[in-house]
């Protein structure tokens, strides 16, 4: 019918006051929009400011917006005080990178199971994953520093890996994913005499690639910039994740501001550099966890 | 396709295989050593807060001994958050053998932990280690319960320190010792000025302090106030004398307006370093610390201004052994190392902390400033050291994180009177031995 | 590949083999993460139960006192003062995160804008940085002398706010702090909501003579009811947890007079600064019952709204 197709704009600017109030309207969005914009990059701009400024450059009044000389060596000061702080990285790094291999493994291994195939205590099982979703952190963070510390696994990267090797959150995402995989695929292959283990190598994973690029970032992100745990689990600098290592030196060298945020620059810059490249796995790896109500 | 998905398992299981393997903590050094069993190795822990001029005196000092005592090596392990830190590692097994504390609050916590083992019988088998020859303000804070936990290695007592050029530039003449609290208000005044004429003020008399020991009970105690009834089961700040002491420390940034508020001050490292506030009570190691923020600071020291009393309050260090130790003897052999006079002289001509031996004091020269601070150790009193942080200090240090800031209005008759409440609490359901 | 398996052998035999070693693949597939699960949250959960019940400080080993835990926990005017904040904190958080991410997905989503994927983009950018980073940044942001907002403020001739310093508007920079940061998650997930709703509502709408506003309220807004639930339930969750901002900014002690103490921060600092185990986790039991009761609430609130509408 015709009287549906006449779009909303046409119906609109068909008014010359609608066009005036439209025009009002879209300056206001885009002033929002903007304003926001603005709202996030400042602080993100003033760090890289500071961070490249003078101490008494960052006390002066009235205060300064871009440094007076750009001091490059602030970053060599940071090592120099700090000769940690690559270690901090380091560790960040053979904490999350295990992480993440160990979900993508184990959970699209539990998920494809849970999907795909039928045996004894199936239910239960599955009741039991379901149950530790529901259980928050803080409930079982000091019994697990209890078993943790008795298996003598403080302070060791086993401590903070181990504990999240499996999450039952990737369990739920990847057997979602995979029910969708036509099961005659599966029986094809097995009947050609494929290996369990095979048709899992080589069918599945290819399959369920979105699947694993989400899990695979949330992992990611919640490891590296996780504080809690490793807070718990740490005893010595020399184990500090970044975060940690952070952490610690905004409290020794405290209202040291351009130090502060060079460190601070730093941590972030390797998450910022990652998010840009993979913004849109990002954001596909949010909705396909989220939408699924 | 095939291959590559190997490989990258077999990475996965590599890197796996490394962190866990790579994540053994430095504690367990052990294995590194591939040397016959008799060789001793002690591990000794102290607080990665220490200054580093001490932490690089015990370093040498381990040195020195590993050197001429090869059947005995130490490990000299610095540990941020020693004090949540060293009581879990406790608990698991792995603390050091030779653990460091504070000679006040903490030494009594970690010994009723069962963390220490008695030294009693030690010292009265040693022939170096006198109790007489230690500063007693200090070794009796050793000394909890009927024992004794750590040997003292340095200690500290509390002063104010003033900026020399401020009093010069405002005309004033330097506080005496002794000088009483209207001294240091009147003084306080004068020295809040405006000193660039823009309007506001930028120099303030006084900075204060949220930690209560370097504020709130030096001036409680100056008044004649006491902190803790005799038995440690009341809370006595609420005293007449208490109150009004209360009433003077806080009203000197809430009403006399002598200190900077914390919107005046922002974050700053030192308000006295960094020239903001004319003077400070503070511990006898702030020169060591101004040195670090401003070294051509020129200041000088005194004592705490008194209303009634004179006061003083010794902190300091120590060295105990770890109770699930497996060798003792050869970590007694170590602190008696520390506490010997040779190596305390060395320690105390970093002119940081005082040595526990009394004798060596005489064997230092020290500077202006530090001398200031050693006249006030006869008046060293026992500020009433309470076995936790918690069940005392706590509920007076998280009410002046706020009230010191001089941002939120106070009402100090009903805010003491929950603080005394709930100390009270606290005392009754964790009593102080 | 391998070679077929020959049909010499009888059918029913050889799907009873292929049955068994499927079995046998499930559960070696399962044994880890169910190893690991319970190792490492159903037994801790068992485990906060009973110690809750014990006086516990890891150097010795529990004692038992009951309900002693409980009782005090409610009358410690801390704990009471950490719950108050924590309210206030999670509502103020979820209707903020929530309406604010629900504007900024509405604007990201005309179709005449501009730059619709720069301002996602960038809009989202906080949510991937770690919040100590962030907590950090803002500390300092909030200085009460040389900080960006009160440099802005004085640009308008307002005075220098103390913020963080003042009990009565630390908490309030927390929430600001929070919101910076998740509110851009929030934005995603109604971004792709409401680019998924079916054009035709709005083009019948446009012919009875909807203007953007009833469009929105009849229209859009009861159509994404479930993901305006699914932000409230996680923004609230999640700010229920309040942890690292708090943390960083006042060193675990809850700020000026305890104004920014959050549940979690309280339980932190008992169980693992002051050592009382027992009683930190009488605290997390706590939550844990407050947090099921919350979520049940929303989702009951939830389904009975959408209930509603068709």
């Amino acid at each position: 019918m015709k009287t549906l197709t006449i779009s909303r704009k046409q119906y609109a600017s068909s008014n010359v006051l609608n066009r005036i109030s439209s025009f009002l309207v879209r300056m206001l969005v885009y002033a929002i929009a903007i304003s926001v914009t603005i709202s996030v990059i400042i602080p993100l701009l003033w760090v890289v400011f500071t961070a490249f400024k003078s101490l008494p450059e960052t006390y002066v009044w009235p205060p300064t917006i871009l440094p007076e000389q750009w001091r490059v060596d602030n970053i060599a000061l940071l090592f120099e005080r700090v000769p940690q702080f690559g270690r901090f990285f380091i560790n960040s790094v053979l904490v999350s990178v295990p992480l993440v291999l160990l979900n993508l493994f184990f959970c699209s291994l539990a998920g494809y199971v849970f999907a795909k195939f039928d045996f004894p205590a199936k239910n239960l099982l599955f009741i039991l994953v379901l149950a530790t979703i529901m259980i928050p952190f803080q409930v079982t963070m000091i019994p697990a520093y209890r078993i943790l510390s008795t298996l003598g696994w403080n302070n060791t990267y086993m401590g903070l890996i181990i504990p999240g090797m499996v999450g039952a959150f990737g369990i739920f995402l990847m057997r979602q994913f995979m029910t969708s995989i036509p099961t005659e695929l599966i029986e094809a292959a097995r009947i050609d005499g494929a290996s369990e283990f095979r048709i899992y190598w080589q069918i599945i994973i290819p399959s369920t690639t979105p699947a694993f690029a989400a899990l695979a970032i949330f992992t990611f992100l919640e490891s590296w910039n996780s504080f809690l745990w490793p807070l718990i689990v740490i005893d010595t600098p020399e184990m500090r994740t970044l975060p940690l290592g952070l952490a610690l030196l905004n409290t020794q060298f405290i209202a040291q501001w351009p130090l502060i945020m060079i460190a601070t620059l730093l941590t972030s810059l390797p998450v910022i550099i990652i998010y840009i490249i993979f913004q849109r796995q990002f954001i596909h790896g949010i909705l396909l966890s989220g939408i699924k109500q | 396709m095939n291959k590559r998905r190997t490989l990258i398992f077999c990475t996965l299981i590599a890197l796996v295989v490394l962190s866990a393997c790579g994540g053994t903590s430095v504690t367990e050094t052990e294995g590194d050593v591939v040397e016959p069993s008799e060789v001793v190795n002690l591990r000794m822990g102290v607080d990665s807060g220490m200054a580093p001029p001490i932490i690089d005196v015990l370093q040498a000092a381990v040195e020195e001994w590993n050197a001429a005592n090869p059947g005995i090596q130490v490990i000299l392990e610095v540990t941020p958050e020693y004090w949540v830190k060293t009581p879990s590692s406790f608990a698991s097994g792995t603390a050091p053998d030779i653990i460091y504390n504070t000679v006040t609050e903490t030494t009594s916590t970690f010994a009723e932990l069962g963390m220490y083992i008695d030294l009693d019988d030690y010292i009265a088998g040693s022939e170096g280690i006198n109790p007489e020859d230690f500063e007693p303000g200090i070794w009796s804070t050793a000394v909890w319960n009927g024992g004794t936990w750590v040997i003292p290695y340095a200690w500290s007592d509390l002063g104010i320190t003033y900026n020399v050029d401020m009093f010069d530039a405002a005309g004033l003449d330097y506080p005496e010792a002794g000088w009483s609290w209207d001294d240091f208000l009147t003084v306080a005044k004068a020295l809040t000025v405006d000193t660039d004429g823009d309007g506001a003020i930028d120099q303030w008399g006084f900075a204060m302090s949220n930690w209560p020991y370097t504020g709130l009970f030096p001036f409680i105690m100056s008044n004649g106030g006491e902190i803790l009834s005799a038995d440690k089961t009341e809370v006595l700040t609420d005293s007449p004398e208490g109150m009004e002491a209360i009433e003077f420390y806080l009203g000197l940034v809430h009403t006399e307006k002598v200190a900077p508020t914390a919107v005046d001050l922002g974050e700053n490292p030192n308000p006295f370093a960094t020239g903001v506030v004319a003077m400070e009570l503070t511990r006898s190691f702030a020169p060591y610390q101004y040195s670090l923020i401003n070294p051509d600071l020129n200041f000088g020291a005194t004592s705490i201004p008194m209303n009634t009393d004179r006061i003083n309050y010794f902190e300091g260090s120590g060295f105990g052994i770890n109770s699930k130790s497996e060798h003792p003897d050869e970590a007694w052999q170590v602190i008696e190392f520390l506490a010997s006079p040779e190596h305390q002289l060395i320690m105390a001509q970093q002119q940081i902390f005082f040595p526990a031996r009394t004798a060596t004091l005489s064997e230092v020269d020290y500077t202006e400033q530090m001398q200031a601070f050693l006249a006030e150790k006869e008046y060293g009193c026992d500020l009433q050291v309470v076995s936790q942080f918690d069940t005392l200090t706590s509920h007076f240090f998280f009410y002046l994180i706020g009230a010191v800031g001089g941002v939120d209005p106070i009402d100090i008759p009903t805010d003491f009177s929950t603080i005394v409440a709930s100390a009270e609490e606290a005392l009754a359901a964790h009593p102080i031995k | 590949m391998e070679a077929a398996i020959s049909a010499k052998k009888p059918l029913k035999k050889r799907y009873g083999k292929l049955l068994a070693s499927q079995r046998r693949f499930a559960y070696l597939a399962l044994l880890i993460p169910v190893l690991v699960l319970s190792t490492f949250i159903l037994l801790p959960t068992i485990l906060a139960g009973y110690y809750s019940f014990t006086s516990f400080n890891m150097v010795t080993e529990p004692t038992f006192i009951g309900w002693s835990n409980y009782i005090r926990l409610f009358k410690d005017p801390i704990f009471i003062a950490a719950l108050c904040n924590t309210t206030i904190y999670m509502v103020a958080c979820v209707i903020l995160q929530v309406s604010i991410g629900l504007g900024l997905g509405m604007v990201v989503t005309r179709t005449w804008l501009k730059g619709k994927v720069l301002f996602r983009t960038i809009y989202f950018l906080p949510v991937v940085l770690s919040m100590v980073a962030v907590a950090i940044i803002w500390q300092w942001v909030f200085d009460a002398r040389v900080g960006l907002l009160n440099m802005a403020l004085d640009v308008f001739g307002v005075a220098a706010q103390p913020w963080l310093k003042s009990s009565s508007q630390a908490l309030l920079a927390i929430i600001i702090i929070s919101v910076w940061k998740f509110t851009g998650y929030n934005v995603v997930i109604f971004t792709a909501a409401i680019q998924n709703l079916p054009i035709e509502y709005y083009e019948a709408a446009a012919v009875d003579g909807s203007n953007g506003w009833t469009d929105f309220w009849y229209i859009t807004l009861p159509l994404i009811k479930p993901s305006i639930l699914f932000t409230t339930i996680t923004s609230a969750i999640g700010s229920f947890q309040a942890f690292d901002a708090v943390y960083v900014i006042t060193q675990g002690t809850g700020g000026p007079n305890f104004s920014t103490m959050t549940l979690l921060v309280y339980l932190y600092k008992h169980a693992f600064d002051n050592m009382k185990f027992g009683y930190g986790s009488a605290v997390s039991i706590v939550m844990f019952v407050i947090l099921i009761i919350l979520t049940l609430i929303q989702l009951r609130i939830g389904e009975s709204s959408t209930a509603r509408d068709f």
